[in-house]
């Protein structure tokens, strides 16, 4: 390169930028919805009933896809009259926590999980 | 019988938690790990890891504080002083002295849940705040 020449260099944060706002608005837009929708059937649904106490089983098999996603959104949970016993414990119930183990698996509500690596 | 062992230990995160809770009790034996029963005293505060992962560096506990007291006043109270310690703790990650001695302390603490009422049991006489936190806790030298 002869000092006559120019040079250029990609736009790191412009094209960053760029590349967020089309996801945003593919997100916004539904279109990563389907992933999500799988995400939370095959892979959070399984998650917290592995850590969900068996007895009766009426517990484990509340827990699903409460909200289908939306916009990126959707959520996963149980319809089970004492699923806050199971969950906090009380008295005479042992603090079982399968809603906080799953979520810490998958990083407290975000589709990538780290199983066992740092987080941050 | 010997065996060969990773050199480096972290405090358990529930033993860390204790010992930074315990200058909010007014007795020791008012900050544990253990459910609250009938004759264990009031206010009442326990700590519990959930989950989380580890590596060889650290350690990322999920952790859960229950607030126990005799009324809903003088629980949303407490628990409010339980969260400010562990505010605390967050801003300022303060070197910590557990009960075995060993001095320890967080790289982060962050905030998941802030305090808020969850039933015990219809039979119970306490009302019970909970608050969830994750922290990084650092192996050190052994």
């Amino acid at each position: 390169m002869s000092n006559a020449d120019i040079s250029f260099t990609v736009d790191r944060d412009k094209l960053a930028a760029e590349i967020t706002e089309q996801i945003n608005a593919e997100i916004a837009a539904g279109k990563l919805d389907t992933q999500l929708d799988d995400f939370m059937e095959n892979e959070v649904v399984p998650a917290w009933q592995a850590n969900s106490p068996e007895d009766t089983g009426e517990y484990k098999e509340s827990v699903e896809v409460k909200h289908p996603a939306k916009g990126g959104r959707g959520a996963v949970g149980s319809s089970n009259g004492y699923a806050h016993l199971i969950e906090y414990g009380s008295e005479d119930t042992p603090e079982f926590a399968p809603r906080a183990k799953a979520a810490a698996t998958f990083n407290n509500g975000s589709t990538g999980d780290y199983n066992g690596k740092k987080k941050k | 019988m010997t065996a060969d062992l990773y050199d480096r230990k972290v405090t358990p995160a529930e033993v860390f938690l204790r010992a930074w809770l315990i200058p909010l009790a007014t007795d020791p034996a008012l900050v544990g790990s253990q459910r609250w029963a009938a004759g264990m005293g009031l206010p009442y505060r326990m700590v519990r890891r959930l989950s989380g992962p580890t590596d060889l560096i650290s350690d990322f506990p999920t952790v859960r504080v229950h607030t126990f007291a005799a009324t809903y006043t003088d629980a949303a109270r407490e628990a409010d002083r339980t969260h400010r310690r562990m505010l605390l703790l967050a801003r300022d990650l303060p070197d910590v002295t557990v009960a075995s001695g060993v001095v320890a302390s967080c790289a982060s603490c962050d905030v998941l849940t802030g305090p808020r009422e969850e039933p015990y049991g219809a039979e119970s006489v306490v009302v019970r705040f909970i608050c969830e936190y994750d922290l990084e806790l650092r192996f050190v030298s052994v």
